[in-house]
């Protein structure tokens, strides 16, 4: 089994590149979604959610272990034959591709809010998809060091909101606890799940991990990391501001910010929007890195560069697609909901190919 | 068959008959009845004086070793190159009192050997029939001898003239450190290095590089540290390079850098020998080039250019509080100009409201868009460095008083530029200079000027991004296998000791740990032991 | 490799021409007019552009020319909506407006009493760049009148209403409601808000007293004193100095000044369907000043008769005020909502709230700390 060269990740590496992956404009957006469905249970609902990305992994974990591989797009060929384990992977750089777009759209209606807002909309988005192909185009040694650089610069931003948080929280936003119906929790279980959207790439980043047994539990802890991280925001927002009028603001996160009241920088919002730009920049390019690399290996392309300067324009044109705010939310949730069925469905399928392939050999074998 | 058997026992050589060719070979020797013996040195010599004409600096010297007029030797040097002592002590005088010379006759021909072995008392000398070969070497510095019936050529290593006095270097001053830098010749140089780090495992490889330059390059590290790999990369690369003249360093950093495009040095340069030898104990390896005092240090890490001897050489907390402040410097040097462009062109609300109403009352009188005015005061304060260099020390110093006492008033005066604007270069250019090295201190103007393009057209989403795209090109980039942006970026944690503090001396034991290196370990408990007692 | 790396050369050029072609974004600080306060009002008759218009806003911008007859420029124009009034503004302000500097809204009475103060700062609260921390005051008589009366010792009237509202958490027992906490009050707390009021007496500009908002609109209004009760027994914490009469066993024996914090602790029980809130004030801070001098022995003694007069003092008039709400303001203007609601499982109205208030057992307990008496004994 041949990785190439330039592949191969140490796990603490995979840890910080799913928590690239998973955190990205949840951090933003959580807090409303999530007390839409379960008011000041919301944080209870994030804790529920992250039990799709739970068994997502270990699904995936199940698939390697059963069937050694040195690649995603290996492990589909092996275990679907060729055209329809090439179809499999086609089918996750799609989602990649899509996933991707929409995240950076998302991304630069943010910015266009806050920072830019005469801007042609295509200008932003070439400009910020061209940092992300030129991330996109490297391996994925570089892409974990560069997220493991950036989450221990951009962790201080979690504590930019403490002053905010600690002066005007009070808990009793957050109670009464347990308050709703079983089935209010399992839909806001299904609205958080989205968030942690970004789990599904650990299939294509096992394979690469030195060495593989750490990488289960790499990947668990960056999910746990996320969650808390998510956490954090959502209990935060919710405490100061109360479940309803958190689902009043688009974006409750940096509102929550604006009412700090620090004495030199008057706006600490902003300091906030700029290492957000990093952390929403990770899962836009690790998207699109995935994306890449699985069209250059079906394919055989020399050079990822190639891959990646194919599916620049397709990306534009998908984000440039939605005239208005709410189709983005529509495209974004929809986007979400197919993260949570790939992300189970997909090495579900795999694993039951794998067990049929095995039979079939086993049947061969004992013909020949 | 009576002759044949009377030949056999009388032991009579048969006589040899000379060809024609031999007969008409020898005649233009027999020509001559000058001399009772024709001495082919005047082959050689001919060949010499054809080869070598034109040339005003180079001696042919005619002798006779041993004052023996059979023993006719030419001396060819370039009168420049020579120690004129030495020669005349070690060489002249040596050959014209040889006495082995006098009793030989030519044709018994003393061999070259007994001339080298009990003649000459010169240390590097050696002997060869090229004499295309012997007209390089004599080239490059050295004396040959040509010998009547001799047919090897001596070549004799007796160099001279002038070189420059060990001085300290302009770049790398320090107060507490060794003052003593590198002069233009390598083995002066490598000497210095064998001095300091006498270990038998220290390797100077030596190799030619430039095809006509012949300039000698010599590869040093310490065979029992450096990884072997590593070593074998580096002079494969060099071994690689094929070009007319090799003038300097830069040349050959050139031709073995990873990344050609990169604007981020691949290498690291030093005129200090205390810096190489730091270098070497920790696995790098260093390429010496002669007639340069500076010397490469390869592989070599971001972290490095932020790194100077200084830190080390002073206590810990000193160390710990100049390297805080270089990071600051680092970031205010690249950020400060830029932010100010994108919050006065792009987000007024972002500053507080009493500095606004300043700024804008100030701003009100200048015509140009704050970009233009960074631009302008960059391009002045740009050209007052550039012509400072060229200018005598004299003269620099009253331009500088002129420029930024003078210039400055004016330009506040006449509404041209506002005076934030000024704050804000001034505090830009002297943080620029607080980065030790000269290399990456240039390296930052330019990273500072796609900082301002990139903030006048977008804001500080334009900053963020130019950042990012910075630190997504030093994650990618690789130093000869080493990845470049380490600590940071493989984060190990151990290294991050050196990065942003300077931990103790006793508290270093390992070796940093991106660069592959036999032993990792670097003390041997150093301060345990004295507080054991 | 050659090509690719010719291709991708192309367009990066490309690329950097396209962006750099066009600053889209970038505004000339000369271009700006940054408003720091902005007024709205209901309209008088001969106001009036068109005949729908309903609504007054007025905004003060500082100027930055030299040599013109004000620093101030006050604009007001009128429109059927809020926005409308602003965008007319555009007409005559010569730069480009941002809103990010704002400090202080102000908010006529008689729009307060008559409009739903919610709707009325939907266009503020939408724009995501003005600051949430920006300070919302209630004027007695029309905001117009206040910007336009330049104030005599301050630049502008922005700055100094700014001014005011910063310190006034620092020094008097006043509400400090910014837009944000009055947001949450008003939606997320469904209690009534604290606005605080202010006058314009003969040119000078003071606080004078506090309005109730419940529901969006003016529902009570309160004086000075009134006010520090409610701003102690609502918890908005506060620095300031209250006045009390020093009583030893009937007899009035000293008057004093306190200058301290205030904080408040809530415990709400519900026993039998019955809720019972207790509600603790707590004083802390030193006294500035007293009239008798007392020898050293009884100061201890002194300390505590000031401690509990003026427990008895506030405890008074919290009580008063305490009866105020439960039988004429009918709502919830203690905000004791957030703790109903903490602890009741059923969903609650509006109503149902204030129901409760109406019906609930409030006890009022006062704790003084008197922690010195300054540099005097």
């Amino acid at each position: 089994m041949e990785i190439k060269s330039g592949s191969s990740i140490t796990s603490k590496q995979l840890i910080f590149i799913m928590i690239g992956t998973m955190l990205g404009s949840g951090i933003l957006s959580l807090p409303r979604l999530a007390a839409k469905e379960a008011g000041q249970d919301a944080w209870l609902a994030v804790i529920l959610g992250s039990m799709f990305p739970l068994a997502s992994l270990s699904l995936i974990r199940l698939l390697y272990k059963k069937n050694d591989a040195a690649s995603f797009v290996e492990i589909c060929r092996k275990v679907g034959g060729r055209w329809l384990g090439s179809l499999f992977s086609i089918i996750l750089a799609l989602y990649s591709v899509l996933t991707a777009s929409v995240l950076l759209r998302v991304f630069i209606e943010v910015i266009s809010m806050f920072l830019l807002n005469d801007t042609p909309m295509l200008a932003k988005l070439v400009l910020m998809l061209s940092v992300c192909a030129y991330l996109a185009s490297t391996n994925a040694k570089v892409i974990g060091r560069l997220n493991e650089f950036l989450f221990y610069v951009l962790l201080p931003i979690v504590f930019f909101s403490l002053p905010a948080i600690v002066k005007n929280s009070d808990i009793r936003n957050l109670m009464p606890v347990l308050n709703f119906e079983v089935s209010d929790y399992a839909r806001a279980a299904l609205t958080t799940g989205f968030a942690f959207s970004g789990f599904e790439l650990y299939i294509v980043f096992h394979p690469y991990v030195l060495k593989e047994k750490e990488a289960y539990g790499a990947s668990l802890y960056a999910l746990l990391i996320t969650l808390v991280i998510y956490l954090y925001f959502v209990i935060g927002v919710i405490s100061v501001f109360g479940s309803e009028l958190t689902q009043k603001f688009t974006w409750p996160t940096l509102r929550v910010l604006a009412t700090a009241e620090v004495p030199i920088l008057e706006r600490i919002e902003f300091l906030f929007i700029q290492a957000w730009i990093g952390v929403s920049f990770r899962p836009i390019s690790i998207q699109y890195f995935c994306a890449s690399h699985i069209i250059a290996e079906l394919l055989k392309l020399k050079s990822q560069k190639w891959s990646t300067l194919g599916l620049f324009p397709v990306m534009i044109l998908i984000a440039y697609y939605p005239k208005n705010i709410f189709q983005v939310f529509k495209l974004s949730d929809y986007v979400g909901q197919i993260a949570l069925s790939i992300g189970i469905a997909l090495p579900l399928i795999l694993i039951v190919f794998g067990m049929f392939t095995v039979k079939r050999k086993a049947v061969n074998d004992e013909n020949a | 068959m009576v002759k044949r058997l009377i030949t056999s026992k009388h032991n009579i050589k048969p006589k040899k008959y000379k060809t024609i060719k031999e007969i008409a070979a020898t005649a233009h020797l027999r020509a001559d009845n000058s001399r009772k013996i024709i001495s082919p040195v005047k082959d050689k010599e001919e060949w010499f004086r054809y080869e070598l004409a034109g040339n005003g600096d180079i001696v042919f010297r005619e002798l006779f070793i041993g004052g023996n007029e059979e023993l006719d030797a030419i001396l060819i040097y370039m009168y420049g190159s020579i120690d004129k002592n030495m020669l005349n002590a070690y060489v002249i005088k040596p050959l014209m009192s040889f006495k082995g010379g006098k009793e030989k006759s030519i044709e018994g021909s003393i061999s070259y050997k007994s001339i080298m072995d009990s003649c000459l008392s010169v240390g590097t000398i050696k002997a060869v029939t090229d004499k295309d070969l012997a007209k390089n070497e004599m080239f490059e510095g050295k004396v040959i001898l040509l010998v009547n019936s001799i047919d090897q050529i001596i070549i004799m290593e007796v160099a001279g003239g002038k070189a420059r006095q060990v001085t300290e270097p302009e770049s790398e001053k320090t107060l507490r450190g060794t003052k003593e830098g590198f002069i233009e010749d390598i083995w002066n140089n490598v000497a210095v290095i064998r001095k300091t780090l006498p270990d038998p495992s220290l390797k100077v490889e030596v190799s030619k590089v430039g095809r006509r330059t012949k300039t000698s390059l010599a590869v040093v590290y310490l065979k029992s540290l450096a990884d072997d790999k590593l070593v074998k990369e580096v002079k494969s690369r060099i071994k690689k390079i094929d070009i007319d003249g090799v003038l300097a360093n830069g040349y050959i950093e050139e031709f073995i850098e990873d990344n050609p495009y990169s604007p981020f040095p691949q290498t690291q340069g030093t005129e200090k020998p205390d810096k190489v030898v730091a270098a070497l104990l920790e696995g790098r390896i260093a390429i010496f080039l002669d007639r340069t005092p500076y010397v490469l240090l390869v592989p070599a890490q971001l972290i490095q250019f932020f790194q100077a001897p200084e830190d080390y050489y002073e206590r810990p907390y000193m160390g710990t509080y100049i390297r805080l402040l270089r990071a600051i410097a680092f970031l205010v040097t690249t950020s400060a100009a830029p932010a100010y462009i994108a919050l006065t062109s792009f987000h007024p609300e972002l500053v507080p409201l009493e500095l606004l109403l300043n700024i804008a009352e100030l701003r009100k009188q200048v015509p140009f868009p704050p970009v233009v005015e960074a631009l302008i005061m960059e391009f002045v304060i740009e050209s007052l460095r550039e012509a400072g260099l060229r200018l005598p020390t004299a003269v620099a110093t009253t331009l500088g008083v002129v420029g930024g006492i003078i210039l400055g008033d004016a330009a506040v005066r006449s509404n041209l530029v506002s005076p934030a604007m000024i704050i804000v270069i001034t505090i830009t250019i002297i943080c620029n200079f607080i980065i030790p090295n000269y290399s990456m201190s240039l390296v930052i103007r330019l990273v500072r000027l796609y900082l301002i393009l990139l903030a006048a057209a977008f804001g500080a989403f334009g900053i963020t991004l130019g950042w990012l795209v910075m630190i997504i090109h030093l994650c990618k980039l690789e130093s000869f296998g080493v990845p470049y942006f380490a600590p940071l970026a493989p984060t190990r944690f151990k290294d991050l000791k050196d990065l942003y503090v300077r931990v103790p001396i006793w508290a270093m034991k390992d070796r940093p740990d991106s660069i592959p290196v036999k032993d990792k370990k670097r003390t041997v408990n150093a301060r345990e032991q004295k507080n054991g007692n | 490799m050659k090509m690719h790396r010719k291709l991708i050369r192309l367009s990066a050029a490309l690329l950097c021409l396209i962006m750099l072609t066009g600053c889209w974004d970038a505004k000339e600080l000369d271009d700006l007019s940054i408003p720091l306060v902005v007024a709205y009002d209901t309209i008088l008759e001969k106001e009036k552009e068109y005949p729908d218009d309903k609504y007054l806003v007025t905004v003060g911008v500082p100027v930055f020319y030299e040599d013109v007859e004000s620093k101030f420029h006050v604009i007001d124009t009128t429109g059927q909506i809020i926005g409308e009034a602003r965008g007319r503004k555009n007409t005559q302000l010569g730069e480009q407006v941002i809103f990010g500097q704002l400090q202080v809204l102000l908010l006529g009475e008689e729009l307060a009493k008559k409009e739903n103060l919610l709707e009325i700062t939907d266009v503020i609260a939408r724009n995501p760049r003005v600051k949430a921390s920006i300070f919302i005051i209630i004027v007695k008589g029309r905001a117009v009148d206040l910007i336009k009366k330049p104030p005599h010792n301050y630049p502008n009237v922005g700055i100094y209403l700014k001014a005011l509202m910063k310190n006034s958490k620092d020094t008097n027992f006043f509400p400090y409601t910014t837009l944000f906490r009055f947001n949450r009050s008003l939606i997320s707390y469904e209690t009534a808000a604290l606005l605080p009021h202010v006058i314009c007496r003969d040119g000078e500009i003071m606080l004078a007293g506090s309005c109730l908002v419940n529901e969006g609109k003016i529902s009570g209004e309160m004086g000075r004193e009134e006010t520090e009760t409610a701003v102690m027994l609502s918890g908005i914490e506060c620095k300031g100095t209250l006045s009390f009469e020093a009583k030893k066993d009937g007899k009035v024996i000293d008057e004093a000044t306190f200058e301290g914090r205030n904080s408040r602790k809530v415990t709400l029980k519900i026993i039998e369907g019955k809720y019972v809130f207790n509600i603790q004030i707590k004083l802390s801070g030193t006294i500035v000043e007293h009239k008798k001098e007392v020898p050293m022995q009884d100061g201890t003694d002194l300390l505590m008769v000031f401690q509990d007069s003026l427990e008895q003092h506030i405890k008074k008039r919290a009580e008063a005020l305490v009866e105020k709400t439960q039988e004429e303001f009918k709502f919830d203007a203690l905000c004791l909502a957030k703790y109903i609601k903490a602890h009741t499982r059923e969903k609650l109205t509006k109503e149902d709230i204030d129901r409760i208030v109406q019906e609930s057992e409030i006890n009022v307990e006062v704790k003084v700390q008197i922690r010195n008496v300054g540099g005097k004994m």
